[in-house]
């Protein structure tokens, strides 16, 4: 028996006496191989039908305004590319295990942790490529019809991050339970959470309920008037990174051990800022434009926002709105133009209608009147201001669901007892004669008089009719010559003429 | 030594794979045979440090695999085709093996130059940018060799690597593996034992997870020589010798 001579090969090129090469260098150098050889493009024809489906659709029916069509990515867009992007991530992060490539990957010096970052930045790619497709989108469709602002950066930021750690979740289920099962499992499972649970959210306004990006969903007005603070956004985008980090964190400290101090670091970094988003979370309180979180509340962003209003002189006096609204002046201005008519030159008329912001309305004290109306119209606040002010509260519908003279016709309805009213009982509950005398008003001005109340005795039904019959002049040169006496409750239904 | 195994066991739950396997071993082409379940894959496993042993030290390329920065240099200077060769299919040829490459911490400067010359070494040259699901299964067992020696591996462990490979590709394998041993400790695991007659310097053949022989594939001839009238069997000598050896250890 002979046996070969033995040696000690000395290092040869990628040997010993070479300093490591640089990891940064050959991950991305991995990572730019999976995101060629991803099966995450299989998903975008799919996440593109869902996206039109749902998102865009959706997107399009909403207010020309930058945080209402900004809401959709949280609200839509999360739900129809996040569970995807889960699904495939832990199709990828199975691959190792599902191709038996485990025992080759493992006898190579780069510790599992940087194959599987390469594998996780593919996905991720691929992913975070699909969302912003659907971001893009999104903003520049909103950018052909909104009229006023810039498009928010926030909502991008938390959805993406959003959008980032459904997919390391998924990749991560995917390492730790390669099966075929894993990866419409972690769909399923997202997609759960992000309907559901984040849904679920909506109803509550405090603590950990705060960081479901769809608790973030404004009023129609938010942004209009005065900044949205940034703060819950922080605290969420703070929270999702925390999340992804822990979830890194853990998948290195999984398998050979290599880089554990590493590992350990990512993963406390992300258990850290897992912990300040929810104790951030937990001191929110909500302002007039979203919510304060007072450990990162500037104060200077609480000021208002300058404008310009957009006015018409269509009507007896000015109609004016924010410019975010000017496409809404001429159905305002056809919505008042009547009720102003009525009123115009007599003591205390209405000298301007303009649109305020719902947080202002506190320091309205002298408002004679409040409605509120939900889920109807395109105007929000509108108010008349002179001799005091009328305020008048709108919510926001969709204004697809109405044609717009439903939405005139509303609109002057529910504006004709708080102008007419304003004029001819302004400081107390009309008597019989006032109460007569706006009821042909409003009905001269073509508005529905509001029935909900108790309907009016004979007497005030058939002095409406009388004065409703009156030519505009004659009615206009009456109440000129009797409103002091009128106001004073001075007349009765039977002297109206 | 390269290799240097002492009373290296493994076990796999009640099951011993590898029972007390001594073994060195210096540059040149290794024959590792042995009938099916010799341990001769687990011995290649523990060698490619995948695996660590039950008991017993092990020592390749006079580094411990047991320790994280001597297994890291190992692994650099580590060619290993696994028995089953795990692919993925949307790869291509190059990606596959620059995959690899960069896995086994090449600089990334030097992979594409090392990547052309492996798939060349392999005869897959031609069809570098092919994916790796439209090949047969020979041409991805030379894949597998091409990531395996794209490193210019110290130490280069291949489990049945002829495998699928026609005639015209196993000699020229086997050209290779000599050129390689010339300056590497190369270990085939194999049932062809005439790869081992055409390649090796030395064959080891395990039964049972033991050693039972170790020599040239000339002295394993003369085993099979000197039991012919004793019950051997094959159709070449070095397969007589093998089957004597054999049926000696099973005694």
């Amino acid at each position: 028996m002979t046996m070969s001579d033995a040696v000690i090969v000395p290092a040869g090129p990628s040997g010993a006496g070479r300093p490591p090469t640089e990891p940064i260098r050959i991950l991305l150098r991995l990572t730019l191989l999976e995101l060629r050889r991803s099966p995450m493009p299989l998903m975008l024809p799919l996440v593109a039908a869902l996206f039109w489906f749902d998102a865009l659709r959706t997107g399009e029916n909403l207010p020309a305004i930058w945080a209402q069509r900004a809401s959709i990515l949280p609200n839509h867009v999360l739900p129809d590319v996040g569970p995807i992007a889960a699904g495939m991530a832990a199709w990828a992060g199975g691959r190792e295990q599902r191709r038996g490539t485990g025992d080759l990957a493992t006898s190579t010096a780069r510790p599992r942790w940087l194959r599987h970052l390469a594998s996780w930045g593919g996905a991720l790619g691929w992913t975070l490529l699909a969302y912003a497709a659907c971001a893009t989108a999104i903003y520049l469709l909103a950018a052909r019809v909104v009229l006023w602002g810039g498009p928010p950066v926030w909502p991008i930021t938390v959805t993406g991050m959003a959008v980032a750690a459904f997919c390391t979740t998924g990749f991560v289920a995917g390492v730790l339970l390669p099966s075929r099962f894993t990866p419409p499992l972690a769909a399923l499972g997202t997609l759960f959470v992000s309907i559901l649970v984040f849904q679920s959210a909506l109803s509550a306004d405090h603590g950990v309920t705060l960081l479901s990006p769809n608790n973030t969903v404004p009023p129609l007005d938010w942004g209009i008037f005065h900044p949205v603070p940034p703060d819950l956004f922080i605290v969420q985008t703070i929270f999702f990174a925390g999340l992804v980090l822990l979830l890194l964190g853990a998948l290195g400290l999984i398998g050979s051990g290599h880089r554990l101090r590493t590992a350990i670091a990512v993963a406390l970094a992300g258990v850290a800022a897992c912990v300040a988003g929810l104790a951030l979370a937990s001191t929110a309180t909500r302002g007039g434009d979203g919510y304060e979180v007072s450990a990162l509340h500037d104060a200077a962003s609480d000021k208002a926002i300058a404008y310009t209003p957009d006015c018409t002189q269509d009507s007896a006096i000015p109609v004016c709105v924010h410019p975010a609204f000017a496409t809404d002046l001429s159905g305002a201005s056809a919505a008042f133009a009547p009720l102003l008519a009525e009123v115009a030159g007599l003591p205390g008329a209405p000298t301007r209608v303009t649109q305020i912001d719902l947080a202002d309305l506190p320091q309205l004290t002298d408002a004679r009147d409040r409605r509120a109306y939900g889920q109807f119209g395109a105007w929000s606040t509108l108010v008349t201001g002179s001799n005091g002010a009328a305020v008048l509260e709108y919510g926001f519908g969709d204004p697809n669901a109405f044609t717009e003279a439903d939405t005139v016709g509303y609109l002057r309805s529910q504006a004709a007892q708080v102008v007419i009213g304003h004029v001819i009982a302004p400081h107390e509950s009309p008597d019989p004669a006032q109460l007569a005398v706006e009821l042909a008003l409003i009905r001269r001005a073509g508005a529905t008089v509001d029935a909900s109340g108790a309907a009016p005795d004979q007497a005030v039904t058939a002095a409406a009719e009388r004065f409703a019959a009156l030519s505009p002049a004659q009615a206009h040169a009456w109440l000129a010559a009797h409103l002091d006496q009128l106001r004073a409750g001075q007349i009765t239904p039977q002297e109206l003429p | 030594m390269n290799v240097d195994i002492k009373d290296v066991t493994r076990k796999f739950g009640s099951a011993q794979a590898v029972a007390g396997v001594s073994w060195v071993a210096g540059a040149g082409v290794h024959g590792l045979l042995g009938p099916n379940g010799a341990g001769k894959t687990t011995l290649l496993r523990m060698m490619a440090t995948v695996i660590g042993p039950t008991s017993g030290t092990l020592r390749l390329l006079d580094r411990d695999p047991g320790a994280h920065p001597q297994c890291r240099e190992i692994r650099r200077r580590l060619g290993y085709l696994p028995q089953n060769l795990g692919y993925y299919p949307g790869f291509t040829i190059a990606e596959f093996v620059e995959y690899f490459a960069l896995l086994k911490d090449m600089p990334p400067n030097r992979v594409p130059a090392a990547v052309a010359s492996a798939i060349e070494q392999v005869g897959l040259g031609d069809k570098a940018r092919a994916k790796l699901r439209t090949l047969s299964g020979g041409m991805l067992r030379r894949v597998g060799i091409a990531q395996a020696i794209v490193n210019d591996p110290h130490l280069l462990l291949l489990d049945e690597p002829t495998a699928g490979l026609d005639p015209e590709q196993r000699v020229a394998f086997r050209t290779m593996l000599r050129e390689i041993g010339e300056r590497a400790t190369v270990v085939i695991s194999t049932h062809l034992v005439e790869d081992v007659a055409a390649a090796c310097s030395e064959v080891v053949l395990m039964n049972a997870g033991r050693l039972v022989f170790r020599g040239t594939p000339r002295d394993l001839v003369a085993r099979g020589a000197s039991v012919v009238g004793d019950g051997g069997s094959g159709d070449s000598p070095l397969e007589r010798g093998y089957a004597a050896v054999l049926a000696e250890a099973r005694r």
